[in-house]
This record gives C-alpha cells, sequence and structure tokens, in this order.
C-alpha cells in the first residue's frame, strides 16, 4: 500500500467531494490569493521565532534551537467525528491507569492471563520499586497522548499511547494563538472549539492527586532544564500554570520531605509534574550518574509524602508490545468494547509472526519495541533494499524488540507548501488528563508529514504541525468530553 | 521565588548592563581615535576596551598587534570573548530564557528579539551596517530592555533582582571605566590659558559616553575641568550612571527584597565611602586607589548577595 495513492483526503473526501466541516473554510480559502497565504505563512513564522517557540535539535553542537513548521491551513473535525474520537482516548486511558494500578498491586489480569505475565514483569519500563504502593486516587497517567490516525471516513485507529511525558502541547496552544491572530475572520465566522483552557485543566488535574492532607499544595513543573528538546514547552505550561519551573538541582529531600530552595529558604513541595524520565529522577533508585535527579525523591514519593506526575513506572503501558493489549485491558477493567481500534499488529517474538513480516517487510511499518520520536523505524514502502537488509538483520537477532503493523494510509489534509496547496499525510495527539475525573480539550495536535508522500510525522524527522479545530454543533456545546471513572 | 531562578535574572540584567557599557565604552574609543594624536596616545585607546574588560592578556595571545578593527572585532563579536557584547547578550538571553516563565511577554521579546540581532551578526556584516550604527543599537536595545522590565514588570522579587543585578553591573562598569580612562584626561585645564585641546576632547568623550555631557553643562556651567568630572561621574547621586547613585539603587533593590544584613550592611559602608569622599582629596590622591576599592567591594557584595540569596541552604 503506497500512502499516496489510495489516501482519504479529509477535506475532499475519497470522490473529491467537499466534506461539511471543510465547507467555510474552503470558500474562505479558494478566495484567498497564494500571495497572501505565503504573506501570512511569513508573519506565522516571524510570531514563533520573536517569541521563542522552538525546540532543540539533539546532536548539534550546545543544540541547535529550531522552529516546528508551522502550517497555516487548519485540520477541521466535525463535532461528531471528535466524540468519538474523545471517548475512545478517555476510554483507553482510563483502561491504561487501571492496567497500572493493578499490575503495581493485585495483578489480577496476570492471574487471569489476559496479557503474559513476563512481557509485563520482565519489561524494561516495569518498576519493581512501584510494587505495593498506593498512588493518590490511583491514577498514573496523569497527562497522556494518545497518537490517532485517520484511514477513512469512518476508521480512526490508536497508533500508540504515550503514558510517560508526552510533549507538544504547547505547540497546540500556541498555534491556536497564532490562528487566532493571523485569521481572526475565520474565527469570527465558525463556532471553533477553545483549548485555552489546557492549563488550568492540568493545574486541577495535578492538585487533585496531591498527597492526602495537604490543603494549598505546592505543585511544581521539573525540567531537566534549558537545553531539552522540550524546554520551550515546560517554561509554557509553568508560566500558564503559575507554578515554579524547577530543575533536580532546585530541590532535595530532607526527613523524606520534599523542598525547593528559594530566596526566602526551603519552601515544601507537594506536586511535583516531572518532564524528565524515570531513570534520571533520583540517583539513588534508577541512574547513579543523573545529574538531573533527586537524592531521595524515590523513598518520598514511596511514604506518599509527594506525589510525583505521571507516575513512576507507567512506561510499561505504554509500552509497543503492550500496546497490543490494550483492547483487552478496556473489557477486563471496564466491560466495555473499545471504542477505538489498535492497528493491527504483529508481535515479532511470535514466530508466526515473524515469520509473516519477514517475508513481508517491504509492505510494513517496523517499530522498535521501546522507541519513541520515529527513531529506529522502518518504513517498508519507502526503504531501500540494503535498508530491508539491514533491518531483517536486526529483526532476527532480537525479534522480541519489534512489533510491525501494515503500512496504513493516514488521511491527508490540504497544507501550505512550495507549490501551494497540496495535500500531505496527517496524525492526532489528543491530550488526555486523569485527575479527579478523565477529561480531554476538543483537538489535541495535529502532526503533518510536510514531505510529500512522507508518512513519518515527528518533528525530530521533520514533521510539522497544523492547528486543530473541533467545529461546534449550533446550539449544542461541544465542550470537552467528560467520562467518569 | 526559586533561588536560581534569582540568579538567572539578575544575571540577565547584568548581561544586558555589561552589553551596554562595552557598546559606550567602544563608541567612545571610536571617537577619541579621531582626534589628532601621536601614534602612542592612539594605541593606548585601543588598549582601554581590553584593559577595562580584563582581556588585554588573552587578546594578546591571539593577536600580535592591538589594531582598531582587531579590537572592535574582538570586543564585539570575539568568539574566544566571554565578554564581547555578542556574548553577553547571548548570556542574557540564555539567562532569560531558563526563567521565561516568570518574565513578561514585552520583556522576553524584547530580549529575544535583541539576540536575534546579533545572533548571526558576522564581521563583515558589522562592517556593512557600522560600527557606531551597531554600537547605538546595542544602547537603545538596552534602554528597550529596561524600558520593558519598568512598564510591564510587577515590582515583586523578579522585577527587584533584575534591578539590583543591572545596577551592581554597573557600578562595576562606571568604576572600571573611570578608573582606566581617568589619566588620559589629565592636561592643563583651559583656565590655565594653555590650550590642551585633546585632553579637552578626551573629557567630552568621557561625557558622552556616559550621557553626561549634557549635565556637566547644565550643572556646572563651566568648561570641562576633570575635578567637576570626577564630582559628577563618582558622587552626584541625581546622575544615572555615577556610582552614588547605582549605590543607592543597590541599597532600594536589597531593601525591597528584605536582604540580610550581610550584604546591606556592605552596601551602605560603600555609599558612605563614596558619600564622604572629597573631590579635593580625590584629586591629590588620584582615582586609582579609590575606584580599585570600589571595584572590589562591588563584587564582594555581588558574592555575599547570591549566597544569601541564590545558593540556599
Amino acid at each position: 500500500m503506497s500512502g499516496k495513492k489510495s489516501a482519504f483526503d479529509e477535506m475532499h473526501g475519497k470522490g473529491g467531494k467537499m466534506r461539511p466541516p471543510y465547507a467555510d473554510y474552503s470558500n474562505w480559502l479558494h478566495a484567498m490569493s497564494i500571495d497572501e497565504l505565503d504573506r501570512r505563512h511569513k508573519s506565522a513564522d516571524s510570531i514563533f521565532r520573536r517569541s521563542g517557540i522552538t525546540f532543540n535539535v539533539y546532536g548539534a553542537e550546545g543544540g541547535v534551537e529550531r522552529l516546528i513548521p508551522f502550517d497555516i491551513v487548519p485540520r477541521i473535525l466535525a463535532a461528531a467525528e471528535w466524540d468519538k474520537v474523545a471517548l475512545g482516548v478517555c476510554q483507553r486511558v482510563r483502561a491504561l491507569n487501571a492496567f497500572l494500578d493493578d499490575v503495581y498491586n493485585d495483578q489480577n489480569i496476570l492471574r487471569a492471563g489476559i496479557i503474559p505475565a513476563d512481557l509485563v514483569l520482565t519489561n524494561e519500563a516495569f518498576c519493581p520499586q512501584m510494587l505495593g504502593m498506593k498512588v493518590p486516587k490511583r491514577v498514573y497517567a496523569h497527562v497522556a497522548g494518545i497518537d490517532v490516525v485517520r484511514v477513512d471516513e469512518d476508521t480512526f485507529y490508536v497508533l500508540e499511547d504515550n503514558a510517560r511525558t508526552p510533549s507538544g502541547v504547547s505547540y497546540m496552544l500556541e498555534n491556536r494563538q497564532a490562528m487566532m491572530r493571523l485569521f481572526p475572520e475565520l474565527f469570527a465566522s465558525q463556532r471553533v472549539a477553545p483549548v485555552n483552557h489546557y492549563p488550568e485543566l492540568l493545574l486541577e488535574t495535578l492538585r487533585a492527586v496531591a498527597p492526602g492532607g495537604v490543603d494549598e499544595p505546592k505543585v511544581v513543573l521539573m525540567t531537566p532544564g534549558q537545553y531539552n528538546s522540550a524546554y520551550f514547552e515546560h517554561a509554557f505550561l509553568a508560566q500558564e500554570m503559575g507554578i515554579d519551573l524547577v530543575e533536580g538541582s532546585d530541590l532535595y529531600v530532607d526527613d523524606a520531605t520534599v523542598y525547593m530552595r528559594t530566596t526566602k529558604g526551603p519552601r515544601r513541595v507537594d506536586v511535583i509534574y516531572r518532564r524528565i524520565d524515570d531513570d534520571f529522577l533520583d540517583p539513588l533508585a534508577f541512574n547513579p550518574g543523573s545529574m538531573l535527579g533527586v537524592p531521595g525523591l524515590l523513598a518520598a514519593y514511596r511514604l506518599g509524602k509527594v506525589t510525583i506526575c505521571n507516575a513512576v513506572g507507567g512506561g510499561v503501558a505504554d509500552d509497543k508490545s503492550v500496546y497490543v493489549y490494550v483492547p483487552d485491558f478496556i473489557r477486563f477493567y471496564l466491560g466495555e468494547e473499545p471504542i477505538l481500534s489498535n492497528v493491527p499488529t504483529w508481535q515479532l517474538r511470535k514466530p508466526d509472526d515473524l515469520a509473516y513480516a519477514l517475508a513481508h517487510l517491504p509492505e510494513l511499518v517496523v517499530k522498535e519495541v521501546h522507541g519513541s520520536g520515529g527513531y529506529g523505524m522502518l518504513v517498508g514502502p519507502a526503504a531501500s533494499k540494503a535498508e530491508l537488509a539491514e533491518f531483517k538483520a536486526k529483526i532476527k537477532s532480537s525479534p522480541e524488540s519489534f512489533i510491525a503493523q501494515p503500512t496504513l494510509s493516514l488521511s491527508t489534509v490540504p497544507t501550505f507548501v512550495d507549490k501551494g496547496i497540496a495535500p500531505r499525510h496527517v496524525d492526532l495527539r489528543p491530550y488526555v488528563l486523569t485527575g479527579r475525573e478523565t477529561v480531554v480539550v476538543p483537538g489535541g495536535l495535529t502532526r503533518v508529514a510536510m514531505r510529500e508522500g512522507s508518512l513519518v510525522v515527528n518533528s525530530s524527522q521533520g514533521g510539522g504541525t497544523k492547528d486543530t479545530w473541533v467545529l461546534e454543533d449550533a446550539g449544542k456545546e461541544a465542550g470537552h468530553a467528560r467520562a467518569r471513572r | 521565588m526559586l533561588a536560581r531562578a534569582a540568579n538567572n535574572i539578575f544575571w540577565m540584567a547584568r548581561y544586558v548592563e555589561r552589553a551596554e557599557a562595552l557598546a559606550r565604552l567602544l563608541d567612545a574609543s571610536l571617537r577619541s581615535a579621531l582626534l589628532p594624536a601621536t601614534g602612542e596616545q592612539r594605541l593606548s585607546d585601543w588598549h582601554t576596551p581590553l584593559l577595562v574588560t580584563g582581556r588585554y592578556e588573552a587578546f594578546r595571545e591571539e593577536n600580535e598587534a592591538v589594531t582598531e578593527g582587531r579590537v572592535l572585532s574582538y570586543a564585539i563579536l570575539g568568539r574566544n570573548n566571554p565578554v564581547s557584547i555578542k556574548a553577553s547578550l547571548g548570556n542574557a538571553r540564555e539567562n532569560a530564557r531558563a526563567t521565561r516563565h516568570m518574565l513578561t511577554t514585552d520583556l522576553w521579546e524584547g530580549l529575544n528579539q535583541t539576540w536575534l540581532g546579533v545572533a548571526d551578526l558576522g564581521w563583515k556584516d558589522l562592517q556593512r551596517q557600522g560600527i557606531v550604527t551597531h554600537l547605538e543599537w546595542v544602547r537603545t536595545r538596552s534602554h528597550v530592555f529596561r524600558g520593558c522590565l519598568y512598564g510591564s514588570m510587577r515590582r515583586g522579587e523578579a522585577f527587584w533582582f533584575a534591578r539590583l543585578g543591572g545596577a551592581i553591573e554597573r557600578a562595576d562598569a562606571t568604576a572600571r571605566l573611570l578608573r582606566v580612562k581617568w589619566p588620559s584626561l589629565q592636561g592643563s585645564d583651559y583656565s590655565a590659558g594653555q590650550h590642551d585641546a585633546n585632553a579637552y576632547y578626551r573629557r567630552m568623550v568621557l561625557l558622552d559616553a556616559l550621557s553626561a555631557h549634557k549635565a556637566y553643562r547644565e550643572i556646572y556651567a563651566d568648561n570641562l575641568q576633570v575635578h567637576r568630572i570626577a564630582d559628577l561621574l563618582l558622587l552626584r547621586p541625581d546622575m544615572p550612571r555615577s556610582l552614588a547613585a547605582v549605590a543607592d539603587e543597590i541599597i532600594l533593590g536589597l531593601e525591597k527584597l528584605e536582604a540580610g544584613e550581610g550584604s546591606l550592611k556592605r552596601a551602605r559602608l560603600l555609599r558612605h565611602r563614596i558619600g564622604s569622599a572629597q573631590v579635593g582629596d580625590l584629586m591629590r590622591t588620584g582615582l586609582d586607589v579609590f575606584l580599585g576599592g570600589v571595584i572590589d567591594e562591588v563584587a564582594d557584595l555581588s558574592n555575599v548577595l547570591q549566597t544569601e540569596f541564590m545558593m540556599v541552604p
């Protein structure tokens, strides 16, 4: 399957007929000259550059700051389309949280044989220190990014779950700001569901999971520092929430209590929204070489003196080998049928699946089980003979490290490129928050593969972003879908 | 406020002030160089920026000769010069970036714009736009920074740490500049009936560099005499770049921040030392010892501040 030939275009549909959510926008677009679009596109660029909305590229000396290409054509979803996605991702996150609570406590799911115990217990991301610990409200993945792709009018698949420290939400917010500045007329004529309240919901979520008995919890955002690729986002969210942006060296633990060093002396910290991996949290418990962490943090956490968000050890729920079982989690924990399906997946640790994958490699997408960010991934149809051979060898030497999926023909959305407006493949990452309840703001981050025909949307691989619009039905408040636990 | 953030904000302001001070100094050097002078004097004009910034030795390791072009390029852009204008603006911006969530959009974007204005600047670009134009631009950007600070930031800790950083750097810069320039201002005064035009112009250039020329005329209504210049730039509390004024500003900042006795005592001592100085005495003993003492005290104060506020516990 090549992405290009049979892709579903979200504006024009399959038969070239304008789809309703895009009707108004398309009229407006036709009245615009390419020169005018180009002018506004350039002014978007300068808005982002001036405000320093950048991500850092690893590998380059000292870290180079780049702009993520921002596309000025929005991705538009009708309220009904969004509702299904929203209910689906919330359902999924509820199941992921239930799964984490279970594997770190009763392990019912392992006893029931729904998922092979060794897949969980010997998983790199499984954290034995979390066994038997009760986290507040039994929530582990407070912030989850669920990557969703669309293949036709009615079919959305969940491509990947991100239950550790998903990033990109600042682009969702800044893209909307930029669009409102660039195209105020579009927002005046259409009802686009707002997303700007995300930081407030996030703060509410973080406060809700503070250790018991704390009335006015002190919440901080912990960053690896300003050379981290997502530093802009860390600073942005801290500012929007009005909380302190701390690094490991700003915190210390005394008598199992976490303090931050302030100009007025030590100040107790109750909730840490960390944007740093498990491994680097606490040199005493994990990576002893970590300069980023806080010695004694895990011990304080285990005693319930501080809440870490997302919870330590949550990675075992978003591992790609575990992904296959998430629909079963939904049935097992919630007694519901999954609203959104998984992409059919071959687990190469199984001999039959392995044999199939090796025989059909040029058609498949192969991913590393623990990989992320589009690194260590093979897109069969786009790979050269040499790349295929090289990957084949890698798979054979450690099949359990890989999964394979059919090359999906991701939907396309018109995108402003050098030659004018042309279709480009997109995905969607809604951000799902769980504190007192599980909520999601309408839309999320649409990532777009800027290169013609490319299916890789990751910013580290040259992907761009779009503003994502959920159109509200006239007379009906779309708001954010809420699904009670 | 987070101790590290206070440190970042303090240094953000120091670095902007440092870039401005160097721009003023280079501008003065450029204009001094236009004066008729012996080769030796001319050479000494271009030693000044290196001496004031403490980079003379390091510069000589890389460069055979001290020439106008080399000094300018080193002081403005110098890759291996940690106190070049470009390095200072870069450091200011990095410190701001580390705390951008605590700064107003005006302040952060203003400083980020300033950095973008020099980030890719090379010597050729600099020559094309004109060195003097560029130095004026640096001064203006520093004014923009201060304007954003005063005009948009809440009068909270961050604001006062920024003001404190600016004042401390300015105290250091004024003292260093006067200390190095003072000998070149000497010469017979007009009143003695002799025309030492050179010394006269040097005095004018120095006053211009510190935006103090018009104030001099206004206050003294006299020709340019060294003892009045000392009075103006050291002792008058109404001159924004004078030592007396910056010492007052330091004390104000410390009081607003409810600083400990360690730093406040030192700041008051410094202020007292400046306030009780007599121009006549200074003229007799020379400024070198006095200004050397001020520079040391300011550095000491800055260190105490950082332990008091910024590296607890």
